[in-house]
């Protein structure tokens, strides 16, 4: 074939065509017969023993002579006829030879070991060559052909003889079944990318240009009607085929049951696959198979993932696994914009870490409490009470939860980029636990209480800080802050009065936290109880002065065996301190030269600040008494009733050895302090060891009115300087039957200094005084929106009042129940009328 | 010294292989009636039939010779004027108005749709 084509060649170009083609008779036939040997030669890369001129000449001239529907469709059969019988069946060739039918048909994602690599790197080096070879034939056809194709193809709205080469390509090759088979050759060539493809995959080196280039040769291939392979055919069978590696890849992970194995190897996975989708694939491939890639292995399972209890999301907390944490972020962060996923599971998360966080704290108490058993037993000391162990548990329980907090909020800055989301679910996650521990508010209180006592004692500024600002947090955290509001003045006024504090500007700078946090209304009592102390203390100067003008002081001295007579005033405004005018007090006995003092202060007050009334509350002070007993002299600080016990009953108490005895009921005659207070002063001083300052007949916890006491001269302790507490309300009235009924409420008891949990009557008894405050506060907030309004619908009266007190006022937020009961009350004190026509309109009454 | 040398045969040779590209540079069109223009490969190119003629693959870009045989020299004349013209003033906005002699214009014609230029 070829050596006559280049006889025929050698002797045609000898012969001078004739010069004006259109008006010579051209045989069509034998101008073809030129041209078709020329294609062949084309074809098989023989090109250049061809004029270009000579065929374009021929090509030129059958189209003047209007052979032009002739010559196209000579050259397309010629371009199918080369397809079929050449490439084609090459192709056909090799892929037999590699694979024969049984071994690859449907097991795209099995094994690696079924696939010969390099079978299939050369059936798709074959198939490339193969296509390269074909495009420069048919675009060197083009050329040749090119002057019908700018004529008469053009005219016709043909495909180009370019385009026939392509669309032919598909047609007889691609499209083309296999020998023997109902598979086409393209749908083999697939599978073989495919397989070869998912080599990669597993690991394996291959050839990216070969993947590569026929990636755009199946871009490249289109029909007649203008779609390529790639997305009829491959695309498809591609994200099947990925879809088949992913799951497989997702089962194998998860049977490892590790949450931090699979969303290690899922971001490595993921990584490897868009660099794999970057270098090779399209941009809207990509993100097909992008969203695939993420359904699969995040979308599906990241839930049971991130619940795994072994090696899941709570372990990573725990662990501060900041690493993997981030990552699970941004897997989450790309299949949701909302992070609802992770942001339920930190919340499930949160929940239960606040649980632990109880169960961490009781059993740190328990720790604690072993050791200092321990070396309480070493030192003799008496065991710490339940009472203060529960107070430490309190501020233990605090202290947990500002580290816990602190740990997730290292986490939110360090894995979740400072989402603000996450940040609020947890926050909300907070407030959900913290709140369902009834006695959050008080457990804070006891916190501060604790840090401004003791805690924050030489600690730097900025801990000092830290320290006010997670107390702040914890506070924003609570939701009904008025019980908060309770015990934090209990605390402060235990604290002012007992001086406790470690310095007035803490005080200060925690208010003053508070003010920014919930507003001026709500820490005014605690500015106001601030403001009183400072007056005292001028107050008490000017006296000092004053007195100094007279004889009082030095009479008062000579009264005191000489000693020099010092005494301090508290004068406190009734509105803002906790505890209530007690005129039970106002029978008291004084000892005669605090009754002179007494009378003298009141005498000077009176001409200070005319018309204001002074009641006197012995009940919280405390008095420091020198006792000379035979063994020592001590110097002891105890209640002021106490001292008044001592001092009227046993102070002209001569006998030698203390045989002074004197019963409760004389005792109680003789000083008139009021039968519950006496049983408290009378337990601290003669019933703990420690203390006994005075005994007791018979010697038993419980006082009954037959009891006998008197000095007791054996008194030993090893400190000279001491201080006596006295015993707190509950625990004298749980011993003693006749129980203070009616004083149980807004029970203050400062004497005892250190602040500790209520016990559960005690707790009872606070949250009766704040249901009485919440009505107040309720009642109060709706007069104030009825006179602002002067009449508004029941529904709008109930938001505005909630809104008033909740979120304004930021104290609590008031069931709708409990506004309705309210106004029904207001309604019937004639504060309020219902309208007549409508049975929800209310109006103000002036 | 001896380094100043070496770099001095480096540019010579460099220049060498510059005129060899030179002289690959043009092509050869010989007219129906055996007159020869000899132009610029890049200028030729102008045309797209000369262009393809002048690619590798076929006797043409071997020989960088192209012998036409539907020209005659006359207009070939005037084909290979346009093609400098056109070459020259490609870049241009005031383009001087190219002169055809009217007895030329049909052949012209019908050489510029074969030579599509």
């Amino acid at each position: 074939m070829i050596s006559s084509a280049m006889n025929q060649q050698k002797s045609k170009s000898k012969i001078r065509p004739p010069r004006k083609a259109g008006s010579n008779i051209i045989d069509p036939n034998e101008s073809w017969k030129l041209l078709e040997v020329a294609i062949h030669d084309i074809q098989s890369k023989n090109a250049s023993k061809w004029s270009f001129e000579q065929l374009y000449r021929l090509a030129y001239n059958l189209v003047l002579s209007k052979n032009a529907p002739y010559l196209y469709n000579h050259v397309h059969d010629e371009i199918v006829k080369h397809l079929e019988i050449n490439v084609r069946t090459k192709l056909e060739n090799i892929i037999l030879e590699k694979y024969n039918n049984s071994n690859l048909n449907d097991n795209i994602s099995t094994e690696t070991n079924n696939i010969n690599k390099s079978d299939a790197a050369d059936v798709l080096k074959l198939f490339n060559t193969l296509w390269d070879d074909h495009l420069i034939c048919i675009w060197l056809i083009s050329q040749v052909v090119m002057y019908m194709d700018r004529t008469y193809t053009k005219e016709n709205r043909l495909p180009l003889v370019y385009d026939v080469g392509l669309i032919a390509f598909y047609k007889y090759v691609i499209l083309h079944n296999l020998k023997d088979t109902d598979e086409t050759i393209g749908s083999r060539l697939i599978k073989i990318f495919l397989n070869y493809f998912n080599l990669n995959r597993n690991g394996e080196m291959i050839e990216k240009f070969l993947i590569k280039s026929t990636i755009t040769i199946f871009e490249s291939l289109v029909n007649i009607n203008g779609e390529t392979y790639y997305t009829k055919s491959f695309e498809p069978e591609l994200l099947l085929s990925s879809h088949k590696y992913y799951i497989m890849k997702v089962n194998e992970l998860l049977e490892l049951k590790s949450g931090s194995i699979y969303i290690n190897k899922i971001v490595e996975i993921i990584n490897d696959e868009k660099a794999r989708f970057q270098m090779y694939l399209p941009s809207n491939t990509t993100e097909k198979l992008s969203d695939l890639m993420y359904k699969d292995l995040v979308i599906n399972n990241i839930e049971n993932i991130l619940n795994l209890q072994t090696d899941g999301m709570k372990k990573w907390i725990d662990n501060d696994d900041y690493d993997i944490l981030e990552k699970v972020y941004i897997l989450v962060e790309r299949i949701s914009s909302t992070k609802l996923i992770l942001r339920t599971t930190l919340r499930t998360i949160v929940i239960a870490n606040g649980e632990e966080l109880m169960e961490q704290t009781k059993k740190q108490q328990l720790e604690n409490e072993n050791v200092e058993e321990i070396s309480d037993d070493k030192k003799k000391k008496g065991k710490k009470s339940g009472k203060e162990s529960n107070t430490q548990f309190a501020i233990n329980y605090i202290k947990n939860f500002s580290n816990y907090k602190f740990k997730i909020d290292q986490i939110i800055a360090n894995s979740f980029s400072n989402d603000i989301e996450i940040y609020r679910e947890i926050e909300s996650a907070c407030t959900t636990f913290l709140n369902e521990n009834n006695r959050i508010q008080e457990y804070l209180s006891l916190y501060i209480d604790d840090c401004i006592k003791k805690s924050l004692k030489n600690k730097s500024s900025e801990e000092i800080e830290n320290v006010f600002n997670d107390s702040i947090m914890i506070f924003k955290f609570i939701k009904d802050k008025d019980i908060f509001e309770k015990y934090y003045k209990n605390h402060l006024a235990k604290r002012l009065l007992n001086q406790k504090s470690i310095s007035t500007e803490l005080e200060l700078q925690m208010i003053s936290k508070l003010k920014t946090e919930a507003g001026s209304t709500f820490t005014a009592k605690f500015e106001g109880m601030f403001k009183d102390i400072k007056i005292s203390q001028d107050i008490t100067q000017k006296y000092k002065i004053e007195s100094s003008k007279t004889t009082l002081m030095s009479d008062l001295a000579r009264m005191n065996d000489g000693r020099k007579f010092d005494i301090d005033f508290s004068i406190l405004t009734t509105n803002f301190w906790p505890m209530p005018v007690n005129k039970t007090m106002e029978d008291v006995t004084y000892v005669p030269a605090l009754d002179i003092a007494k009378a003298s202060f009141e005498k000077f007050y009176n001409n200070t600040y005319n018309g204001r009334n002074l009641t006197w509350a012995p009940n919280m002070c405390t008095i420091d008494l020198r006792m000379n007993f035979p063994s020592k002299s001590y110097l002891i600080n105890m209640p002021t009733l106490a001292a008044f016990i001592v001092l009227t009953c046993f102070n002209d108490d001569e006998t030698e050895d203390g045989t002074k005895m004197l019963t409760f009921s004389e005792i109680e005659e003789m000083t008139n302090i009021p039968t519950a207070d006496l049983i408290r002063h009378l337990q601290s001083i003669s019933v703990a060891p420690k203390f006994r300052i005075l005994k007791k007949v018979p010697m038993s916890r419980d006082i009954k009115p037959t009891d006998k006491f008197g000095l007791n001269l054996e008194f030993k302790n090893p400190q000279t300087k001491f201080k006596i507490l006295a015993v707190s309300v509950s625990s004298s009235s749980s011993s003693s039957s006749s129980s203070t009924k009616e004083d149980s409420k807004d029970k203050f008891d400062v004497t005892s200094s250190s602040s500790r949990l209520e016990t559960d009557s005690e707790r009872l008894s606070t949250l009766e005084s704040i249901q009485r405050t919440r009505e107040f506060e309720v009642d109060a907030a709706i007069v104030r929106v009825m006179k602002a309004r002067q009449s508004a619908k029941y529904q709008v009266l109930v938001a505005e009042v909630v809104r008033l007190i909740s979120d304004v006022g930021k104290r609590f937020r008031p069931q709708p129940s409990f506004v309705k009961r309210r106004v029904e009350e207001l309604v019937e004190k004639e504060y309020l009328r219902r309208d007549d026509n409508d049975r929800e309109l209310f109006w103000y009454v002036a | 010294m001896t380094g100043v040398e070496d770099l001095e045969i480096e540019n010579n040779t460099s220049k060498l292989i510059e005129e060899e590209d030179n002289e690959v540079a043009y092509v050869k069109l010989i007219s129906n009636d055996g007159f020869a223009f000899i132009i610029n490969k890049e200028t030729a190119s102008i045309s797209g039939t000369l262009k393809n003629m002048i690619s590798d693959t076929f006797e043409e870009g071997l020989t960088n010779t192209i012998k036409l045989h539907e020209i005659d020299g006359s207009v070939l004349e005037k084909v290979v004027e346009y093609l400098y013209y056109n070459d020259k003033y490609k870049d241009c906005i005031d383009v001087p108005e190219f002169n055809v002699p009217t007895e030329m214009a049909l052949e012209l014609l019908v050489a510029a749709d074969y030579l599509q230029v």
